[in-house]
């Protein structure tokens, strides 16, 4: 039986769309099923990219255009390892990509981290950003203080998002059960806990600049008198630079005279948190000095009050039956995205990219030359992979999606979904109310708006 | 807000940047890039990777480097889709050492 190439890319976010992309290109009759857990497309562009980022969330609009296609099947609502298993996937297909991302956040490893109001990233973003998983976070924003643990972008995002203007907010994509929460803030201060000195920071310095813009924050550094030269001298890439240069010349000390009602944002350097403080609730973080600074043992652990803790320390993939090795550092164990067993054989036919490939790093357009490299590793296995299939059950994902009574939304679905969201969202001044589980989602495909 | 191509781009025409703009929002002929401004979303994907440093933020241009924006939006939209990276110009090398990079 002759059959067109069938690729599976499970995950419909930036780096299964584009090596849905790069297949499309290379591989001109082949024909590739995107399979998404979630009820809409888009993964962390929708789930990740912080809802004040309009215009970076206007990639989409390429995503969208490379689903379109004729060949492309969307297949949202299916949970691979448990709906199906990864295996029968793979039965169907020729090759499949693993574009599942890490979605699972780090937890910083301290006592304490299981209070209330103690949150990860992965948490509390996919939470104001309205993620399925996340939704019931229910976090309580009416705390004075919040810190918030790592110096990435990912911190900035969190940190933005908690002290900028409730009207920028209210013209955001953040849904409205959350926007709720977010009017009932009463946060005064932010603390950002840097392992690092001032120019270990891992965050841009375009994304600092959105943050030390806002009108109604200042920048501080509570150890501003107590950092030597060599704290400053230690500067990582030309962004650290950059925001070494600003903080000499803009940050001062908390506890200046100068209060004039705007919001505090406590930037502390060389500091890890060692403990996460309340009785059932966060009350407070116990931070000590990190093993970055030569003179830590001389200093004293300082003890921060606060309502509320997000770590943004990392992500890690989650566990999928199916896949063999996963590295120390949590992405599945691969070389050039061809995906390796535990003895380092090549798996014939599973490949990875993006993020569950080299871990939770770069941005979007960097899972487009990540998600091209794992295609090219396909390619090159193809011709073998090809005449393996030949014995292929022979079924179709349809038919096997199917018998297990899954209904999936398609491409088109998210179309008509799109347009709800936009309508909803217009009523309101914002770019789109979302629709928060796959229950609302089916709800809106029967409501005659989204005819 | 936007990206630009400037200067250090003619004679080199890496093509590093297209491999990671998530939106192809570059053009070009044969001596060097473009950005598309209604197309590029300010993601800074392609500002690390080029080895000349010629992709810079509107935000950082130097008053100098001004003319770049209006060069890149009139070229940009004159000018076909750059998506698959090609090998440099045969001045590539030396234009990058001149550069200093």
């Amino acid at each position: 039986m002759s059959v067109r190439p069938t690729f599976a890319i499970v995950g419909a976010g930036p780096s299964g769309f584009y090596s849905a992309e790069a297949l499309l290109r290379a591989v001109p009759d082949c024909e590739i099923h995107i399979i998404e857990r979630t009820a809409t497309p888009h993964g962390l562009v929708r789930y990740g990219v912080a809802p004040d980022h309009q215009k970076l969330k206007q990639v989409t609009a390429v995503f969208d255009e490379i689903a379109s296609g004729d060949r492309v099947f969307l297949h949202a609502g299916v949970d691979v390892g448990t709906n199906v298993t990864l295996a029968e996937i793979r039965a169907h297909c020729d090759a499949v990509v693993l574009a599942t991302g890490s979605a699972v956040g780090r937890p910083v490893g301290v006592r304490g981290e299981s209070l209330r109001q103690v949150f990860t990233s992965a948490a509390f973003v996919g939470w104001y950003n309205g993620h399925p998983d996340h939704a019931a976070l229910a976090p309580d924003l009416a705390v004075s203080s919040a810190v918030i643990v790592g110096n990435g972008n990912v911190s900035l995002d969190v940190c933005r998002l908690l002290v900028r203007a409730l009207d920028d907010l209210e013209v955001s994509d953040i849904p409205e059960p959350m926007l709720k929460e977010f009017r009932g803030r009463r946060i005064r201060e932010v603390h950002m806990l840097g392992r690092g000195g001032p120019g270990g920071v891992k965050f841009t310095f375009k994304e600092f600049r959105q943050l030390t813009d806002l009108p109604n924050v200042r920048i501080c550094m509570p150890q501003l008198g107590t950092l030597g030269d060599d704290d400053w001298a230690r500067v990582g890439g030309p962004d650290a630079v950059r925001v070494v240069q600003w903080l000499k010349a803009n940050a001062t000390t908390a506890a200046g005279t100068d209060d004039d009602g705007r919001l505090v944002v406590n930037l502390w350097f060389n500091v890890v948190p060692a403990e996460f403080l309340g009785e059932g609730k966060l009350s407070a973080v116990i931070v000590r000095p990190s093993a970055s600074r030569e003179r830590a043992a001389d200093e004293a652990a300082i003890t921060i009050p606060c309502g509320m803790a997000v770590s943004c320390v990392g992500f890690s993939c989650k566990r999928l039956a199916g896949v063999p090795a996963y590295s120390d550092t949590g992405i599945i164990e691969n070389h050039a995205g061809q995906v390796l067993g535990t003895d380092g054989r090549e798996l014939p036919g599973l490949f990875v990219a993006g993020w569950a490939k080299r871990g939770p790093t770069g941005i979007i357009g960097t899972n487009r030359a990540d998600a091209d490299a794992t295609v090219q590793s396909l390619l090159k296995r193809l011709p073998r992979l090809l005449d393996d299939s030949k014995s292929r059950s022979g079924g179709d994902l349809w038919t096997l999606f199917k018998q297990r009574g899954i209904r999936t939304l398609t491409h088109a679905d998210w179309r008509a979904l799109d347009r709800v969201e936009k309508t909803r969202g217009e009523a309101r001044g914002k770019p789109r109310e979302k629709l928060l589980s796959i229950d609302e989602a089916w709800a809106a495909l029967r409501a005659p708006l989204a005819a | 807000m936007t990206h630009v191509v400037t200067a250090n781009c003619d004679q080199c025409r890496f093509t590093e940047c297209v491999t990671v703009c998530p939106v192809a929002c570059f053009r070009g002929d044969g001596t060097r890039l473009y950005i598309e401004p209604d197309l590029c979303v300010d993601c800074g994907a392609c500002v690390p990777i080029c080895p000349v440093h010629a992709i810079v933020d509107s935000f950082d241009l130097l008053p100098d480097q001004e003319v770049w924006l209006e060069t890149n939006r009139t070229q940009a939209k004159l000018l076909p889709n750059v998506r698959e990276r090609s090998t440099p110009l045969a001045t590539a090398a030396q234009r990058q050492a001149a550069l200093g990079y």
